[in-house]
Formats: structure tokens, C-alpha cells, sequence
């Protein structure tokens, strides 16, 4: 499967995920404050059925739970490739990848060159969701810059745009899935880039900057993702 | 133990449910559902030595938060509690809860942020 269609899956599935087992949550603290009264009241040693229900909600919710983060579906569809790969190479592919129209500029800051061990198409897409998404807070003027840096042993991708700038409030709205300020936009670009930079055991930031935003993928050292 | 908690969460079965599991423990709890009335509970005076916020809260992230909780209670343990797992990153906050987990061992963990919030109080 493609990386693009993994990680919309993936991020698509993680939302499920995450609401139902809100809502498994709410069930399961019902069901205990209510064990937990019954137990105080007469009929609760009258009716051995009480007992016995009470035990089947949570063993229930605890199998759907199971079910839940076991079922093949919620496992990762696309198991990660990792290989040495130059930071170089990666850049050249979410740029050659872009499709962010006609207005797009994308140019090359500094790169340090640096072979890293990752999925290098995952890093790539996410890199490529990074500069759409400057694109788009570019508008119609301004350009993209995608540079690379060594940070100890951490590596991290940059991408600057000269759009209006975000605050951190919104960029961490942003980074969940399906936020967008786009009509019609998906809303996956960030979320797929913070999943992609904690597979790598990174993290998606952004940094300060003068003017417009600026996104750093920062792939981890700890993982044996840098050489 | 006793302890004043403020609960802060835009599902209300998940608000209901955890606040009556806490009341039932033995805790004081006020209640919000966005970060609006979050900041008005914040904002009332009441000493709060708990402060356990939803990660998502409609567009917002409840670690909006952290910086009035961390000035007008500076005793007061921060945790946010979510359906999924803690990011890499957990800087601004105490804790990080699950809520799937035990309903039981919510209760001891909430029990012991409230006890380090009393331990910093106790040592101002």
C-alpha cells in the first residue's frame, strides 16, 4: 500500500479508536459507581444476578476493548521499511512530490548531509504535507524553504513559510486529525507529520521565527534513526 | 483523602461518569466543559489541587490551559486525561491518564496528584 493511503488509514482508524473508547470509558465509570452503590443495598446479596451482571459489563467492555487495539484492522497497514537513506534524497522526493499548484515555491535551504535510518517515503510524504501546508499559508505569494539540520544526534527537516504566522494554540489544533482552516481540505497533513516524526521517535514542533511559520520534523536518535 | 478537583471534558457521559466515580472517592469536584468555563472555574477562587482536563476539547487542546492553572493555582497537579496514548512531549503537565483504563486505578492516580499538590502547598 502506498504511504499516502497508509497513513490516512492510520489516521482515520486512530480517530475511531479514540472516540470509541471515550465512550467504553464512560460505560466502564458508570458501571463501577454503580457496582460500587449496589454493593451497599440488600438486594445485592439477594440477587447473586447483580454480581454476576456487573462482572459480565466489565469483562465485555474489556473485550471490546481488546478487540479494539488486537483487530488486524487498527493494526498499522503499512509496516515500516526502514533503510539508510540520504537526508538529501528524501528533501528532492516530497519536493518532486508536491502538489501544491502553479504558486508553489519551493527552494532549498542549507541540508546537511546525513544518511538517517527511516521509512524514506513515509518521512517524505510527511515532509510534503509540511510544505503544502506552507504553500497554503502562503497563499499566493512566497515560497517554501525545506532545509535540514544535525541536532546532536537528532536530525530535523525545516520548513519555513512567509505566510501569517500560527500560534502554538492552533498549530497543536491543527495536528489532530481532520483540523483544517481549508474548506474541502482533508486536515490529515500535520497529524500525518506528528505520526510519521513519533514512528521515528521524533516529535513535530514548531519553532520561533521572524516572519511566517516554521515547522520542524525532527527525526529521534534513540530509535537508531540517525547514523 | 479529600481534595478539590476541577474536571474538565466536552463529553458529557465521560464528564458525568468520572465526576460521580471521584465524588464517591471522596473528592470535591466542579465541573466545565470547554475552555470558557474552564477559565471562569479557574478564575473563581476556588483552591483547586487538581486540575484534570480532556486533551480535545471541540477545536481546542485543554494544555491550553496550563499557563492560568500553573499562575492562579501554583499548588495544583495538571493532568489531562484522553482516549489516546501521552505524545513524546509532556512539558507543561503532571500526568497523562488514560481513559481506558481501570476505573480503579484512575481513583489511585488521581489520589496521588492530589497528595502532591497538598505536599507542595504544605511546603510553600
Amino acid at each position: 500500500m502506498r504511504a499516502e493511503q497508509a497513513c490516512v488509514a492510520e489516521e482515520t482508524f486512530s480517530v475511531v479508536r479514540h472516540d470509541v473508547r471515550n465512550k467504553l470509558a464512560a460505560a466502564r465509570q458508570a458501571a463501577a459507581y454503580l457496582e460500587a452503590k449496589s454493593r451497599k443495598m440488600p438486594t445485592w446479596g439477594e440477587d447473586p444476578r447483580f454480581e454476576r451482571f456487573f462482572a459480565m459489563i466489565q469483562s465485555q467492555l474489556e473485550l471490546a476493548e481488546t478487540m479494539m487495539a488486537e483487530h488486524p484492522a487498527f493494526h498499522r497497514v503499512y509496516a515500516p521499511n526502514k533503510v539508510r537513506t540520504a537526508t538529501a534524497a528524501i528533501i528532492d522526493a516530497a519536493c518532486a512530490a508536491t502538489s501544491a499548484g502553479p504558486a508553489l515555491v519551493v527552494s532549498r535551504g542549507t541540508v546537511e548531509p546525513r544518511d538517517v535510518l527511516v521509512d524514506g517515503p513515509e518521512v517524505a510524504l510527511a515532509l510534503r504535507c509540511l510544505i503544502e501546508n506552507g504553500a497554503d499559508a502562503n497563499g499566493d505569494l512566497g515560497e517554501v524553504t525545506v532545509s535540514g539540520r544535525c541536532m546532536g544526534d537528532d536530525y530535523a527537516f525545516v520548513v519555513t513559510d512567509q505566510g501569517a504566522g500560527i500560534s502554538d494554540e492552533r498549530f497543536r489544533a491543527l495536528v489532530r486529525p481532520f483540523e483544517t482552516t481549508h474548506e474541502g481540505a482533508r486536515g490529515l497533513g500535520l497529524s500525518i507529520a506528528r505520526r510519521v516524526a513519533q514512528r521515528h521517535d521524533g516529535v513535530l514542533r514548531l519553532a520561533p521565527t521572524e516572519r511566517g511559520a516554521r515547522v520542524e520534523l525532527v527525526i529521534g536518535a534513540q530509535a537508531g534513526g540517525v547514523e | 483523602m479529600s481534595g478539590i478537583i476541577l474536571l474538565i471534558d466536552d463529553d458529557d457521559a465521560a464528564l458525568l461518569t468520572l465526576a460521580a466515580l471521584l465524588e464517591d472517592a471522596g473528592f470535591t469536584v466542579h465541573t466545565a466543559t470547554d475552555l470558557e468555563s474552564a477559565t471562569t472555574e479557574l478564575e473563581a477562587g476556588v483552591p483547586f489541587d487538581l486540575v484534570i482536563t480532556d486533551h480535545h476539547l471541540g477545536h481546542d487542546d485543554g494544555v491550553m490551559l496550563a499557563p492560568l492553572v500553573r499562575r492562579l493555582h501554583p499548588h495544583a497537579s495538571l493532568a489531562i486525561c484522553s482516549g489516546s496514548g501521552p505524545p513524546n512531549e509532556l512539558d507543561e503537565i503532571d500526568a497523562w491518564l488514560i481513559k481506558a483504563e481501570a476505573p480503579e486505578r484512575t481513583v489511585a492516580r488521581v489520589r496521588a496528584l492530589v497528595e502532591d499538590a497538598v505536599r507542595r502547598a504544605a511546603g510553600a
